[in-house]
């Protein structure tokens, strides 16, 4: 059995609550984001026969008004970046938490590219992506609506944990 | 050191060749040793690391102890001031916070003292500080100290994740991991939001009865969740509890990789700060025990109660019993609950069962043993007299210092009986009879209803009164001596009824006393019935004389009808009309007329009634003959028709003229029927 904190990072409304709901167990409701700016959620895998237990630190969405709370990133294993598809400068803020609170690439980390749903509409350039993917970003297209691509993410981020523990 | 040779230089060559590099070492070394800065220098260099080894054999603190304290001393004396600026970053939040915690543990005892100060429970501790001596507000602080821990939560510091976690039982909890994470969380947003900047921790949630004491170690944190007031030692487990993960955990803990089969075994560790302390064991009842220990004391109580009354009955019972004259109790028992008197009774004393019935006392629950005995107390012996010779209301029977006392009146009979059997009872030993006297039977003077008689036992004198005949009288007289115990016969009160010979009364009459009036009934003469008249009035008890049904014989009734009737004249109005001047003459002499007649007949005497017809003067006489006669036929006529028998009258007429009339009116008055009545 292995126990991770995640801490799932983003931009204002990205979506990240949504993205997770319907995977996650959760006891404490929506409105503990706008007293602590976090909530928790859990969520269980199983990675390589071994029992996985992500607890999800879904942190309050960042914008000019409001930054996430350094503190509650401490002793996080892993991190899960949101941005919004349809909104690049959302993107620039995943980026910008990525540099912030995992520049040296300590902690594994995934981007969910969300609203994977409506593709077609997306903002953001392929090209940008690939960037990012050089740089060793793992992005996944995700979609909270159909759920698409989230299983698979924190599969994902459970494995890369796994094996820097 | 022994004596140098002379010549230094010599010396120092040959100490060359000795010694070589040496010398020059030795040189430094001496060199070094004359050299106080080079000293300083060395021990500086050295003096740390033989402080660290020395702490390390644990010998410096002690050593250093005197001198720091010494030191401190001295700082004190010197600048108080500036010793307590520099202890004051330190000593102040400590002060603060042990006043702060003191004023909250005080306030919280002082609410626990007056809420439990009016209750039942209140008066329970006070019972048990008295008893025991212990102050009472440490009595109620002995029982206030009661928890429960619900939960421990081990949480790794860092990521909040959740180490350990024990429940207790039957405590309802939410997912301990998320749980753990969000007490991290909010710790982290204590931290955060208010900056507390430094290493603090969040030590103390408190939410109702429900707190959350945190204690912190550098990688852990060990969360209870409890209810109640927990004891300060509980702080102190709690920190030896953390202590030991630490040391036991310490290579994990630093480096903790999510791997949670290396705390496999901390659940031992974490269980025994699961406590729920109840200082007082009682106090651990449920209300529902407590209820039916409550229930069942008041049950006691009232059982005891119970008891205690009934026993006071029976007491009572008893002791009325044993207060009851002709009772004697001598053995009071409790046979198997029930209660047993056994004792004597007099025959005539109360009956004990009826005593008992009269109680609240159900009769099968008591036995009553009453052996018969006669009683020597006076009452009793008074009380068997009473019943053995049963006197006569009129005797007074009596005691006095065991004597027995007779006074009253009673029939010679019974005296007789008495004496007989006075003697034999016991209790009595000496009789007193001189005050009873013998009864007198007055019924044998057979007096009549209208006579009382009495009888004074003092004077020995029969005392009549009322209405009694004179030779009833005469024999009672004589005939109430011949009673015994009568000395003297009183009759001044009795009026006597004469004798009815004393009327003399002719055989043709009745006499007969009723009621005080003398009814005469028969014939007699009138000569008799004067004679009677003049007797009855000698005697003023005869009220009255009846001589309704008496007929004189000697015709004075006949006397005086014929001197009324003969007084009468019917006038005429004209010498030739038979026109009456008045008519009620003639209706009067016809009344008595008609009484006449049935007077004679009752008394058998024969008369006869002679109408006489007159005239005036004028006229002739022939004619005035005639008319007289037909005024006397008419007056005859007109009696006939009332009903005068016609055998007994006559009628006449003038036999002479009369003498000429001086007036109108003396010839009216000769213009009459006049009569004549002729008893034989």
């Amino acid at each position: 059995m292995y126990k991770f904190k995640v801490c799932m990072l983003g931009a204002f409304a990205v979506g990240k609550t949504s993205l997770v709901q319907r995977f996650v167990h959760s006891i404490f409701d929506e409105r503990y984001h706008t007293t602590l700016g976090v909530k928790i959620d859990q969520k269980l895998l199983e990675i390589g026969g071994t029992p996985v237990q992500l607890i999800l630190w879904d942190l309050a969405g960042e914008d000019e008004f409001m930054k996430v709370r350094a503190t509650y990133l401490r002793g996080a294993a892993g991190l899960i970046l949101v941005a919004d598809g349809l909104r690049p400068e959302t993107l620039d803020t995943a980026i910008d938490l990525q540099k912030r609170f995992n520049a040296d690439h300590a902690l594994p980390f995934v981007l969910a590219l969300n609203k994977a749903d409506c593709r077609d509409e997306w903002q953001i350039p392929e090209h940008r992506l690939q960037e990012l993917r050089t740089q060793g970003w793992t992005i996944f297209d995700t979609s909270a609506l159909n759920g698409s691509g989230v299983e698979a993410l924190f599969e994902r981020i459970g494995t890369a944990m796994m094996e820097q523990a | 050191m022994t004596e140098l040779p002379e010549r230094p230089d010599q010396l120092e060559a040959l100490k060359g060749l000795f010694l070589g590099e040496d010398l020059e070492r030795l040189r430094r070394i001496d060199a070094e040793a004359r050299s106080p800065e080079e000293r300083l220098r060395r021990l500086a260099e050295l003096l740390p690391l033989a402080l660290k080894r020395l702490e390390k054999r644990g010998e410096l603190n002690e050593s250093l102890a005197p001198t720091v304290e010494a030191v401190v001393r001295l700082l004190i004396q010197r600048d108080s001031q500036r010793f307590a600026d520099a202890l004051y970053p330190a000593i102040g939040p400590a002060i603060r916070k042990s006043i702060s915690e003191t004023i909250r543990q005080l306030l919280r005892n002082l609410n626990q003292a007056l809420e439990a100060g009016l209750s039942w429970q209140g008066l329970k501790w006070r019972f048990e500080s008295w008893r025991s001596g212990i102050p009472y507000a440490q009595v109620v602080m002995l029982h206030s100290l009661h928890y429960r821990v619900e939960q421990v939560f081990l949480i790794h510091r860092r990521s909040g994740i959740l180490l350990g976690h024990v429940q207790a039982e039957g405590v309802l909890y939410k997912d301990p991991d998320m749980v753990s994470s969000m007490l991290a969380a909010i710790g982290d947003f204590v931290e955060d939001s208010f900056e507390s900047g430094e290493a603090g921790q969040l030590g103390h949630i408190e939410y109702g009865d429900l707190s959350i004491r945190i204690e912190t170690g550098p990688d852990v944190l060990l969360a209870l969740a409890l209810r109640g007031e927990a004891p300060a030692e509980l702080r102190e487990q709690m920190q030896q509890v953390v202590e030991d993960i630490q040391r036991r955990y310490a290579s994990v803990l630093g480096e903790f990789n999510g791997d949670m089969s290396v705390f496999s075994a901390l659940e031992g560790l974490l269980l025994p700060l699961l406590q729920s302390k109840y200082r007082r064991p009682s106090r651990g009842l449920t209300l529902k025990t407590r209820l039916v220990l409550f229930a069942l004391l008041m049950l006691a109580v009232l059982w005891g109660v119970n008891r205690w009354w009934w026993n006071g009955q029976r007491e009572d019972f008893v002791q009325r019993l044993e207060q009851e004259p002709g009772l004697v109790v001598t053995a009071v028992d409790d046979d198997d609950g029930r209660l047993s008197v056994r004792g004597l009774r007099d025959p005539l004393a109360r009956d004990p069962k009826a005593m008992l019935a009269q109680t609240v006392l159900d009769p099968d629950d008591v036995r009553l043993d009453f052996r018969p005995y006669q009683s020597l107390q006076q009452e009793f012996v008074h009380r068997r007299l009473l019943r053995a010779t049963q006197p006569p209301q009129s005797v007074d029977l009596r005691l006095e210092d065991g004597r027995l006392v007779v006074e009253g009146v009673a029939s010679p009979e019974w005296i007789r009986r008495f004496r007989d059997r006075a003697a034999l009872l016991a209790g009595a030993q000496d009789i007193d009879t001189s005050g009873l006297v013998s009864e007198v039977n007055l019924n044998d003077l057979g007096a009549p209803d209208s006579v009382q008689l009495e009888f004074d036992s003092s004077t020995g004198a029969v005392k009549a009164s009322g209405v009694a005949p004179g030779d009833w009288l005469e024999r009672a007289e004589v005939r109430a001596l011949l009673i015994p115990g009568v000395r003297r016969f009183d009759a001044s009160a009795v009026q006597v009824l004469p004798s009815l010979e004393v009327f003399d009364a002719p055989a043709t009459v009745q006499l007969e006393l009723k009621d005080r009036v003398l009814q005469v009934s028969g014939s007699a003469d009138s000569g008799w019935i004067a004679r009677l008249k003049q007797r009855v009035a000698e005697y003023p008890v005869i009220r009255g004389l009846d001589l309704q049904r008496l007929v004189n014989t000697d015709g004075t009734k006949l006397q005086s009808i014929k001197s009324a009737l003969e007084s009468i004249s019917i006038l005429f109005d004209s010498a030739l009309s038979f026109n009456l001047t008045d008519q009620s003459q003639m209706q009067q002499a016809a009344d008595l007329a008609l009484q006449l007649f049935a007077t004679a007949r009752k008394l058998g005497r024969k008369v006869t009634l002679v109408l006489h017809g007159h005239t005036d003067s004028t006229g002739s006489f022939e004619d005035n003959l005639l008319l007289s006669l037909e005024r006397a036929d008419f007056v005859a006529q007109q009696l006939f028709l009332q009903g005068v028998p016609a055998s007994g009258v006559l009628i006449k007429g003038i036999e002479t003229l009369a003498a000429p009339e001086k007036s109108a009116e003396e010839r009216r008055h000769n213009r009459r029927v006049s009569f004549e009545v002729i008893i034989e």
